[in-house]
């Protein structure tokens, strides 16, 4: 029960994911975001390997700057992934916590899909929503 | 959404409570202003459709808005602002927000004019664009060629388009014909974030994707035989060029910085917004000047960002052509930005004030007269550049004194989408529409095949029936009429 697909949005994307637990619904969410990049995950390779540590004051500005290191990394060391394992999700005081380990390898027009590029992931309608049956995630990336 | 017609082209939402749910929790807010939507019957239904309205009417809460908060007749669901929106806050108590500027901060549009025409350009078509395309790296990650420093990047921060002038990357008169004359005092470089200036160093002189382009473009109609002659524009089928494109990741770092710490702020200042993109603080803190610097300097990289592809196309077009820049012309026309804040004087019932503008995906169209515009157009009003679909017009218009009493002195910015990116990829493929754009006599070269079915022309409206509100208000005047023939998207 994990998994993402496109809501209608006149200008941006707009991505619905889900999962059985928030970190499988994040880690979704961080697969929607590369689909827009890269059409196509399975083209990916797994040549690099790093592990990323995110904090913030709540749920949801902790999914807007974890999405958005992935924005970063893309524009400073051109990598892209399609495995993101997210090892945990904690709330330590007033603070969340994510600890993720990611893998995949450098970005190439010739052998990836060209998407297209993400300028931003946005507040706009942001909605998380967590329930007995898992979570749901609602997010506006801005194109 | 209760939308009253005013009179021919105004419509009117009246202040009243809207209920939010945020953060699981149901949250009432108050217009503080009425919307105005300046859109024809055609135009309003489509904005109807998506949730332009409810974001507008977020707007109108933001503490200290005057007047009222705008959608003009391109407008579309955006995040935070819609799209096509002005809002006006008291200077010095009124709000500043990040995201009613965006995150692709600075970007615009520039019309270049050539003295070549359409049959001069038709049958070397293929050569323009490819070496345009060669020569002006565009596409998903797209890196500039230059290899610039830190420090050479913290120049460019702070002195916009002085630096490329100083590099000989730009004519005096580029800086002239540029909204602001490329450059935005406020900006400093020392409080830009390494992130933003890690990720932006190698994008500078770089087009980016989504709807970004480059366009060759034929004169189609001219309306206004003074104003455009006075434009450099003398002739039907004369050439040319538009460029469409922002401050990349530099702007687009900066907003997301500022966003976060302003929305951490905003709680020491006891504001609630009605969506959390809408983050903002009064003007006169210490957070908002830090953002209006921060956002000064990436302004300071966008006039950089076009006048380098400006650079590079004239170079292309001396490459193809063979002959000199005095031959070919090249001059700027003019440049505008539509994605900015700026503090400017308006009148609110009758009492003329300051206020911070906030303009996203919309343009400045100042009148014959403003101190603001050059002194060669100082008569004929401040060209507004109104860019259409990659297979529909594009106009050049000047601004009128009735945008100053409508509009905050703006108009609309292109056509606006209708139909999402997804569907717009479900509808149409790259390749068919590149093959109908073709035997509309319309050449594209883009980087991405999905992006051309993205950007399709049938997922934007009417550029004529946006453009003609504008006109019919008097907020502009048609000057020129504008059709592609050659495209390069990135």
């Amino acid at each position: 029960m994990k998994g993402f697909r496109y809501l209608d949005h006149t200008a941006d994307i707009q991505s619905l994911s889900w999962g059985r637990t928030l970190e499988e619904a994040f880690s979704q969410c961080a697969l929607s975001l590369m689909t827009v990049i890269t059409s196509n995950l399975e083209k990916i390779s797994h040549t690099v390997e790093k592990s990323l540590k995110i904090k913030a004051e709540d749920k949801e500005a902790l999914l807007f700057d974890f999405l958005s290191e992935f924005l970063f990394i893309f524009d400073v060391e051109g990598l892209v992934f399609n495995e993101i394992n997210i090892e945990s999700i904690n709330k330590i005081n007033n603070e969340y916590e994510l600890e993720a380990i990611v893998r995949g390898e450098e970005f190439d027009k010739n052998k990836h899909e060209v998407g297209t590029e993400v300028k931003a992931i946005t507040y706009s309608f942001i909605n998380i929503e967590e329930s007995t049956e898992g979570v749901k995630i609602k997010i506006v990336f801005d194109i | 959404m209760n939308v009253n017609k005013i009179e021919e082209n105004i419509y009117e939402i009246t202040p009243k409570a809207l209920m939010v749910r945020l953060q699981g929790k149901i949250e009432r807010f108050q217009m503080n202003v009425p919307v105005r939507i300046y859109a024809n019957e055609y135009i309003l239904e489509r904005i109807k459709q998506d949730r332009t309205l409810d974001q507008i009417s977020n707007v109108a809460c933001l503490p200290g808005i005057r007047k009222h908060a705008i959608a003009l007749s391109d407008a579309h669901q955006g995040y935070g602002f819609c799209i096509g929106g002005v809002a006006g806050t008291d200077a010095e108590t009124g709000m500043i927000s990040p995201g009613g500027v965006g995150y692709d901060i600075n970007c615009g549009v520039r019309l270049i004019r050539t003295s070549l025409e359409e049959k001069d350009v038709k049958k070397i078509m293929p050569n323009l664009l490819d070496s345009i395309f060669r020569n002006i790296p565009s596409g998903l990650g797209s890196k500039g060629k230059l290899n610039i420093s830190y420090s050479d990047l913290d120049d460019v921060l702070n002195n916009g388009l002085n630096w490329a002038l100083d590099k000989g990357y730009a004519l005096e008169n580029d800086l002239k014909h540029c909204e602001e004359n490329g450059f935005l005092m406020d900006a400093n470089a020392d409080i830009i974030s390494q992130k933003a200036k890690q990720r932006a160093i190698k994008q500078l002189g770089s087009l980016g994707s989504g709807n970004h382009f480059i366009e060759i473009q034929r004169v189609d109609e001219i309306y206004n035989e003074n104003i455009a002659k006075k434009l450099g524009i003398i002739k039907k089928n004369q050439i040319a060029v538009m460029v469409h494109t922002g401050s990349r990741a530099l702007g687009h770092q900066v907003c997301t910085d500022s966003l976060r710490n302003i929305e951490k702020a905003m709680k020491n200042y006891q504001i609630r917004v009605p969506d959390r993109e809408l983050a903002c603080v009064p003007a006169n803190t210490p957070e908002a000047q830090n953002y209006l610097s921060q956002m000064a300097s990436a302004a300071n990289f966008g006039f950089c960002n076009r006048q380098l592809i400006t650079h590079w196309l004239r170079e292309s077009f001396q490459n193809v052509f063979k002959e000199d820049l005095d031959a070919l012309d090249l001059n700027l026309i003019y440049g505008v930005c539509h994605n900015i804040l700026k503090i400017e004087e308006h009148e609110v019932n009758g009492e003329k004030m300051m206020l911070n503008i906030h303009r996203k995906g919309a343009t400045r169209a100042f009148p014959p007269g403003h101190p603001e515009l050059p002194q060669d157009y100082k008569e004929i009003g401040q060209p507004a550049l109104i860019p259409g679909t990659m297979g529909s017009a594009s106009y050049l218009c000047v601004g009128k004194p009735k945008a100053m009493e409508l509009s905050f002195g703006s108009t609309a910015h292109g056509s606006g989408r209708v139909m999402s990116r997804s569907k717009a990829k479900r509808s149409y493929w790259g390749n068919q529409i590149k093959e109908e754009l073709s035997k509309k006599g319309i050449l594209v070269k883009a980087a991405s095949i999905q992006v051309i079915a993205e950007e399709a022309p049938g997922a934007y409206k009417d550029i004529d029936q946006v453009v003609n509100v504008s006109h019919e208000l008097d907020i502009v005047e048609k000057v020129v009429r504008f059709v592609p023939i050659g495209v390069v998207k990135g």
